[in-house]
């Protein structure tokens, strides 16, 4: 059977999983990981109609599969149902967009100026929610006129990097895309950028299969030869980088050659962090760096914390002389990509932040940084505070740069 | 002095067979049953709604009955059977010649096959073994053999017949050769009733000779003993049998959320006191393992067994387990024995429960001079709720509880449903893995309960919370509680149905080698034997 | 300090694992915990007896359990989910059975359930909160306590508590995570209770503070409320035991060791009768982390180490065997490792109400000698 790694009979309904999860937390009615992954999974396997928009209300955040005790693989449980959820009118409108970030991105990047002015005009926010239920209270991220490309790496370097930096970064924060470049250029890195093809994570969460599927093979087409010539994935959104590491390696059919490619593209995926951490481990990260006094929260999103890494940008920013740093202990920030955008989501995602945003308003930073883009947003929209990605801390640090 | 003028001695799926078909007649009847429902072969075989082509081969007389059943059981129980299908399968390395005669002997008898493909085959069920040579359709099915014999008793009793649970008849009053009533004492209270009738019908199974030596009249009965193995979930859509001879492990049966494998033969010397030995366990999983390599990895939950209630007329004496017709014998102890109004009805199987019944039932009616004809082949066992009520409980209860609480309740759906409208909190979930809710379990425990429940295992069998992965360590604890608060149980009545609860979940679960269940079985016990100080695994010995 | 390098890796998120970890972690600077998820002390009442202990483990001296359970009982209260009890206590504690438990340590708020020296006690359940039937237990407790000739009093009573805006029932966990997000509803709570804790010594209440009370929380809740609470631990997810759990990692983490639970241990790396590590099993490519030192608290049925510790099984069909230092020993008796140190089920063979006491006790034992001999081969 293709589901070895669901796990499912491994549940022994202890509801450890349930304990954990944070749209539980706030809202008692959600029935559950527990109730909507194996439950549920062993109906559909008995053939029972078993449908329920529950699922919809699951972020995805993996939460569930790493409190159980038994390596039940929860999340996956919970997307099948989504897959199979049927879904009507505005909603399923509104989700065939928010499926496929990439191609939004490269409709609003080219013609930015013009859609990131309308776009958060409140007559927009109004026809926005009351025709795809789009949640008018938030203002939607711009967009970049100038995108990052696949031709802009650097060519020189003794180490190949392929850096996949995900539809935030390359078409909302292409700048910081820029600066990871540059600072793996400075610590001796060849890097290639991957073409414009989103990870899939957004399809998967809003139940969409095929796209999901569309997004894994074309990227493992793209990124096969430069890892089979010795390139190491990055990715600096923890999203793309849980994807590629835990969802690619299952999700293609078992024996195939896509299943081969895509196992080679996840065991040559590090996170940025994760990659720069090591050799700063190993001595080999340049740690010319200015001082610099600032106080800085840190959020560990969701799908850090699901690639079992630790915390590698804490350490990181710590090896900066002045950067006063501490990780702000909160389960979720409630954003979950494009969860928090969605009408009947958005309560649910503020209440679920509101503890982070407490603890980080009482912390008094000066700024906070998160890996996430989808996080940045959420604690930006929640504290008023800057949040940004920690590479644009690091980079900052280096003496070369003005 | 209670009367009444027939009493059945047997709440299998056959005893409630006849009580129904007896009621429907208008002839008022009383089913005495030792335990709950279900408690004797009805409720430890497969649940397999036979297409007959087990039979094709060696017993055509069989097979061309079940086939039959088969049809009107569809038509009449359908709240009690999954037409999920079946397949017959050829392993490679099973005898081509056996599938031969299979073939033809179902072209004989009438039994609709049609023959798949390896390819189309493996489409179908993904799990069978890739190296299949072929495979045969059929209309076997899966009957919910606890709702099956309580629908039956629900649908006689809402016509005025009785059923007395946890009464076991001690004796037969015989004058002059001519039955008078039945002695019966309450399990619980350990009081002894009498109850007069004109007829008895002894439908005991595994239990027909010890009823038919109260009436000093031989039926030989021989138990032969047969162990099924229950997989956590469905590993199978369909019915799947192995195309070979009948041996053991051949037919793994979708049941609900979970699948069964089985069978063993054995033969033992009673119904009671039934083991299963580790050995036989380990050769069943290895069968069953070629039959749908899937298993090798499924999880085990439980096992159990029952023992088959062969009738071995001195004629076939000698035969073994699975060469003994599987036909009914109605014995009429009046013509064989001289003793009037006393018969038995022995043999056969789940599938063709309703002709037994109906046999039994026009030899009554043929004895109290009745004329009325049987009625049920046409009349549903169990009302359909409606559309009108499916759509309120769609405001109320996820998509799968509905179905399977329309399943378990028919049109009493209904009150669930407007009990929950009156108090939302009764949509409250209790059984989490049959999705079983607050207001079905107050049924269940209601005074409009047609078969009161006395124990926490009768809840089970009612609606089948503790049937999943936890095996009752959670649900069993809530069904406990609402047995207290409905004033059914005191505290320490309440307190001594749990410990033989988890006595009985345990067994079956301790049964089943090294694996995952072990770890739950392992949580179970820790938290009531340690944690709550409550219970640890006792020696009782208990039906598995 | 380079980041995957430990002195002290223990692997198991039990309760022998935590207080292995804890133990170690006084003296180590790099200590992780790895577990595929937490263990199923958190699943129980976590109460403690060793009454028994010593005789029936040998090697363990009265000396080493009197220490291992010191030891606990200062970490419980550091993190702030005090135990109370001791050594040479026995008290009874109130089960959702209706039962007494009678055992050596308890939570706090469950050690204040003793029947010995209360006159009335009041069950408290709460409307709609189906799996907890006050006057079940209540009726129960009572029929235990004549028996053992106690004159404790039990009756059950019934609060309510405001609608939640979500459903129409609550669950003891929903309840305590309302009360830590809106202090209102812990003043309800409280409101509801005082009139019933008027005349009586004790109310026992099913698990429902706040999942993140600390001791003082609750010492102020029971003030608010007059009266002392005894608190009980509900079928899971039961709120006392994933408190303990919470309060016990957030305090190894604030001691300065790592928390790395959600990820299987693929394999122990060994290098001749050494272990150098151990590979995660996290998504894409698997975690190395090296330690000098390796504490297995995995658990009664994990598969670690299994092939180097072939030798009698016991009943379960397990063998642990380990020599007089928690080191894992072959069937010659040989030290398969000499860095790794075992601790809690793993060791099998002791009886199921010692559990806990064994793992606290062999967790502390193991994070000693951990301690001890990874200091001392790294000064080799």
């Amino acid at each position: 059977m293709q589901d070895n790694n669901l796990k499912l009979d491994n549940c022994v309904k202890c509801s450890d999983c349930s304990a954990v999860c944070p749209v539980s937390r706030v809202y008692p009615a959600f029935p559950g990981p527990k109730a909507l992954g194996p439950d549920m999974e062993r109906f559909r396997r008995e053939g029972v109609e078993s449908d329920t928009e529950w699922v919809e209300y699951c972020m995805g955040c993996h939460r569930c599969d790493m409190a159980c005790p038994h390596t039940v693989n929860v999340s996956q449980l919970i997307a099948r149902g989504k897959a199979q959820h049927k879904k009507s009118g505005r909603r399923a409108l509104r989700d065939y967009w928010l499926a496929r970030p990439s191609l939004v991105g490269k409709l609003s990047s080219s013609a930015s100026p013009l859609t990131n002015a309308v776009m958060n005009l409140k007559p927009s926010h109004w026809v926005l929610s009351s025709l795809v239920d789009i949640t008018p209270h938030r203002n939607l991220p711009s967009y970049s006129g100038n995108p990052l490309r696949a031709g802009e790496g650097v060519t020189t370097g003794t180490r190949k990097a392929l850096f996949f930096p995900g539809c935030f970064l390359r078409h909302n924060k292409p700048t910081v895309g820029r600066e990871v470049i540059e600072l793996l250029r400075l610590n001796g890195f060849g890097v290639e950028v991957t073409p414009d093809v989103c990870c899939g994570t957004p399809a998967g969460a809003n139940g969409d299969p095929a796209e999901l599927m569309n997004c894994v093979q074309k990227n493992v087409a793209a990124m096969e030869s430069s890892v089979n010539a010795g390139a190491c994935i990055v990715t600096a959104c923890t999203s793309c980088g849980y994807a590629l590491k835990g969802e690619y390696a299952h999700l293609p059919s078992n024996g195939t050659a896509l299943a081969a490619a895509a196992k080679k593209i996840a065991t040559n995926t590090y996170d940025l962090g994760e990659l720069l951490a090591g050799l700063l481990d190993a001595g080999q990260l340049r740690t010319d760096f200015r001082p610099r006094t600032l106080k800085l929260a840190y959020h560990a999103p969701c799908h850090l914390k699901s690639q079992g890494i630790g915390r590698p940008w804490l350490r990181l920013l710590r090896a900066v002389p002045g950067i006063e740093i501490e990780e702000m202990k909160a389960d979720c920030c409630g954003m979950a990509g494009t969860y928090g955008f969605k009408n009947e989501k958005y309560q649910i995602s503020i209440d679920i932040g509101s503890e982070l945003f407490e603890r980080i308003k009482v912390y008094k930073p000066e700024a906070i940084v998160s890996e996430c883009g989808s996080c940045q947003m959420q604690i930006e929209y929640g504290t008023g505070l800057k949040a940004l990605h920690p590479v644009e801390i690091l980079h900052a640090a280096y003496q070369t740069v003005q | 002095m209670e009367k009444t003028q027939v009493v059945i001695i047997g709440g299998g799926a056959t005893g409630a067979g006849i009580l129904r078909d007896l009621a429907l007649r208008g002839v008022p009847a009383v089913l005495l049953e030792k335990k709950d429902l279900a408690n004797g072969a009805t409720g430890r075989c497969h649940g397999l709604l036979h297409s007959g082509g087990r039979y094709v081969v060696k017993d055509a007389d069989a097979a061309k009955e079940c086939i039959s059943e088969n049809m009107i059981l569809k038509k009449v129980a359908a709240a009690c059977v999954h037409d999920v299908g079946g397949m017959f399968v050829h392993v490679r390395g099973d005898d081509p010649h056996y599938v031969e005669q299979w073939v033809a002997g179902c072209k004989r008898v009438g039994i609709p096959i049609k023959e798949l493909s390896r390819d189309e085959a493996l489409s179908l069920e993904p799990n069978l073994p890739a190296d299949i040579l072929k495979a045969y359709t059929c209309p076997d099915g899966h009957i919910d053999v606890f709702q099956l014999t309580l629908a039956n008793i629900e649908s006689a009793v809402s016509k005025g017949a009785t059923f007395r649970a946890y009464s076991e008849v001690v004796g037969i009053e015989i004058e002059n050769h001519r039955v008078r009533g039945v002695r019966y004492r309450d399990v619980n209270t350990g009081e002894e009733e009498s109850l007069q009738c004109e007829i008895v019908i002894n439908a005991a199974g595994g239990w027909a000779q010890q009823i038919a030596a109260m009436a000093g009249v031989e039926v030989p009965v021989r138990c032969d003993r047969g162990a099924l193995l229950i997989f956590n979930h469905c590993v199978v859509k369909r019915v799947v049998n192995r195309c070979r001879k009948p041996g053991d492990a051949d037919i793994l049966v979708p049941c609900g959320p979970v699948c069964i494998l089985g069978t063993s033969s054995v033969t033992v010397p009673g119904p009671e006191n039934l083991t299963v030995p580790p050995e036989e366990v380990e050769k069943l999983l290895a069968l069953g393992v070629e039959l749908v390599p899937a298993l090798a990895e499924a999880r085990l939950l439980r096992i159990f067994t029952g023992a088959r209630p062969l009738y071995v007329p001195k004629s076939a004496a000698g035969a073994g387990g699975r060469e003994v017709s599987r036909n009914f014998a109605l014995l009429d102890h009046e013509t064989s024995e001289g003793i009037h109004g006393f018969m038995s009805i022995v043999g056969g199987k789940l599938t063709t429960y309703r002709l037994m019944a109906k046999a039994t039932a026009d030899l009554v009616c043929q004895k109290l001079h009745i004329d009325r004809p049987c009625m049920t082949d046409q009349v549903p066992i169990r009302d359909s709720a409606g559309a009108e009520v499916l759509k309120e409980a769609h405001k109320w209860m996820p998509a799968a509880a509905i179905e399977k609480a329309h399943r378990r309740l028919g049109s009493r759906l209904a009150m669930v449903v407007k009990a929950i409208q009156e108090n939302p909190a009764m949509a409250e979930i209790v059984c989490e893995c049959e999705l079983v809710t607050r207001s079905e379990l107050e049924l269940v425990f209601g005074n409009s309960a047609r078969v009161p429940v006395q124990t926490i295992g009768d809840v089970g069998r009612r609606t089948r919370l503790g049937f999943g992965p936890c095996q009752g360590t959670f649900c069993g604890y809530k069904a406990m509680l609402m047995g207290y608060r409905n004033n059914k149980w005191s505290a320490a009545r309440a307190s001594q149905l749990m410990a033989t609860y988890l006595d009985d979940r345990w067994k079956g679960q301790s049964w089943v080698p090294d694996g995952k269940q072990a770890e739950q079985l392992n949580l179970s016990q820790e938290l009531f034997g340690t944690s709550y100080n409550f219970h640890k695994r006792s020696e009782v010995s208990h039906e598995g | 300090m380079r980041g995957d390098e430990l002195d002290i890796l223990v692997i198991g998120e039990g309760l022998s694992g935590l207080t292995a970890a804890a133990t170690a972690c006084e003296h180590a600077s790099r200590l992780m915990l790895a577990s595929k998820g937490p263990g199923t002390f958190a699943l129980g009442t976590a109460c403690v007896d060793v009454d028994g202990l010593d005789a029936c483990a040998p090697g363990l001296g009265a000396n080493e359990v009197g220490k291992a359970i010191a030891f606990f009982v200062e970490l419980t209260s550091a993190a702030g989910c005090a135990y109370e009890g001791g050594m040479r206590e026995r008290r009874l504690v109130p089960t959702i059975m209706g039962t007494f438990a009678e055992v050596s340590l308890a939570p706090r708020p469950l050690w204040k359930g003793d029947p010995r020296g209360v006159n009335k006690a009041v069950v408290v359940g709460i409307e709609n909160v189906f799996a907890f039937d006050a006057n079940f237990v209540a009726e129960q407790l009572s029929v235990h306590s004549k028996n053992m000739g106690l004159p404790t009093s039990y009756r059950g009573v019934v609060v309510k508590l405001p609608q939640s805006q979500h459903q129409d029932w609550l669950t003891p966990l929903e309840i305590a995570i309302e009360i830590d997000r809106n202090p209102l509803y812990g003043q309800a709570l409280i409101t509801a209770l005082k009139p019933v804790a008027q005349g009586a010594d004790l109310l026992i209440i099913p698990g429902v503070l706040g999942l993140n009370f600390g001791d003082d929380e609750i010492r102020r809740f029971e003030d608010a409320v007059g009266c002392a609470i005894c608190e009980l631990a509900t079928l899971p997810p039961s709120v006392p035991g994933l408190r303990l759990l919470r309060r016990l990692e957030s305090h190894l983490a604030a001691m300065g060791g790592e928390i790395c639970t959600g990820f299987s241990v693929q394999t122990l790396c060994m290098n001749g009768d050494r272990c150098t590590g151990v590979v995660l099993d996290t998504p894409g490519k698997p975690r190395t982390v090296h330690a000098d030192s390796v504490i297995l608290a995995s658990g009664k049925f994990s598969r670690l180490l299994e092939d180097h510790t072939a030798g009698e099984k016991d009943a379960s069909g397990r063998t642990r065997r380990v020599n007089g230092e928690l080191q894992p020993v072959n069937s010659e008796g040989v030290v398969m490792a000499t860095n790794i140190f075992e601790c809690g089920s793993i060791l099998g063979k002791f009886e199921s109400r010692h559990g806990n006491a064994m793992a606290i006790v062999s967790g502390y034992q193991a994070g000693m000698l951990a301690y001890q001999r990874g200091v001392q081969y790294a000064r080799q």
